[in-house]
């Protein structure tokens, strides 16, 4: 069933978990290039899995 | 599920097989090859585990391999504008009646039944300093110097020449077809409304055609992305960097240095970058169309 969240379009739950791992993996790529010498991309880690599931529950 | 539908998963198992065979299994293969440092031909020629973002962490740094993804999107926005404008033109003229009608829709057509090899060693036979007969002309009637294998600009605009001359007629066709398809009642309404042709054209045709331009420009996007063969014909990704476009320099990663775990998490990243773009387009254009209706 498709729904409307904070993203501007309606969505099934795939739609959502497919904007979550390619804002995951966007934000992997962008924390090794500019992140990763001040903190570890394991943060990025968390922060992704935690978005992804924000992104499902809430997107 | 299965149950109720066995005679149909059985007509469909051959076909779903294919596609895992073709196209899962290399797929993750390739994801998997780019976890590894791997180069056959090194002095330690085994696959090496370094860690999930190791060739990734390479690549986001690797200058070279980012500007050839900056040349591949400007290159396909440049391609993917001019097809489309002179493909709309032409399938708009062809939808009117003219002398040798069906003999220019032929022979406008021949380019898209020559293989992109083809087309490549084509240009290159017409077009190469010293042995073509377009540098000689522009030459001889304009003062012109036509040398790609030493002007990077000229390069990058040659290839671009290439590809309108070898895909325009694919985007004139398919308009073609809706075009031919479109329903005339709006077209009425809009003349006893007093319309005039352009508004015609914005209001009406633009509009209605957007399902059929959405095809052509994905199909479009997505083969301009991933264009090689051309290129690596008729510059070879030259001179210097400014033919190298990201398949062209995958392949010569993988083929000539032999890095295949790196090539992996290139083609990969690549994968990523196009599905971005694809996405991002296909959005802003359904949910703009949504909202026009």
């Amino acid at each position: 069933m498709k729904k409307k969240g904070f993203i501007p379009l309606n969505t099934n739950w795939f739609d959502r978990l497919f904007i979550g791992v390619i804002s995951y993996i966007a934000l992997q790529l962008f924390w090794m290039r500019f992140m990763e010498s001040f903190i570890s991309i394991n943060f990025a880690m968390g922060i992704g899995i935690v978005w992804i599931i924000y992104v499902i529950w809430k997107g | 599920m299965f149950s109720n539908n066995k005679k149909g998963w059985l007509l469909l198992s051959p076909t779903i097989f294919i596609l895992i065979i073709v196209g899962l299994v290399p797929f993750f293969y390739v994801l998997y090859v780019g976890f590894f440092k791997w180069n056959p031909l090194a002095v330690d020629p085994s696959m090496q585990f370094e860690g999930f973002g190791f060739n990734y962490r390479r690549l986001i740094f690797d200058g070279v391999f980012l500007e050839s993804i900056w040349r591949s999107i400007k290159f396909s926005v440049v391609t993917l504008t001019l097809e489309l404008s002179l493909g709309f033109l032409l399938a708009l003229s062809l939808l009117s009646s003219f002398p040798l009608k069906k003999f220019f829709r032929g022979v406008h057509t021949l380019p898209l039944v020559i293989a992109p090899i083809v087309v490549g060693s084509i240009f290159k036979l017409f077009t190469v300093q010293g042995l073509g007969p377009l540098p000689h002309l522009l030459k001889d009637y304009f003062g012109y110097t036509l040398n790609y294998g030493m002007n990077a600009e000229q390069a990058f605009w040659m290839i671009v020449i290439m590809d309108i001359w070898h895909w325009t007629p694919f985007v004139t066709l398919t308009l073609l077809a809706g075009l031919s398809a479109l329903p005339q009642d709006p077209y009425e309404s809009a003349k006893i409304d007093g319309a005039n042709n352009f508004q015609i054209f914005l209001y009406i045709t633009i509009p209605m055609m957007v399902p059929v331009l959405i095809v052509v420009i994905f199909i479009r996007l997505m083969d301009s992305l991933k264009i090689v063969d051309e290129v690596w014909m008729l510059t070879g990704g030259g001179p210097g960097y400014a033919t190298r476009f990201t398949g062209i320099h995958i392949w010569k990663e993988v083929f000539e240095k032999r890095y295949y775990g790196l090539g992996s998490a290139m083609s990969i990243l690549y994968l990523y970058i196009t599905i971005v773009i694809c996405w991002i387009l296909y959005s802003v254009m359904v949910s703009r169309g949504k909202s026009e209706d």
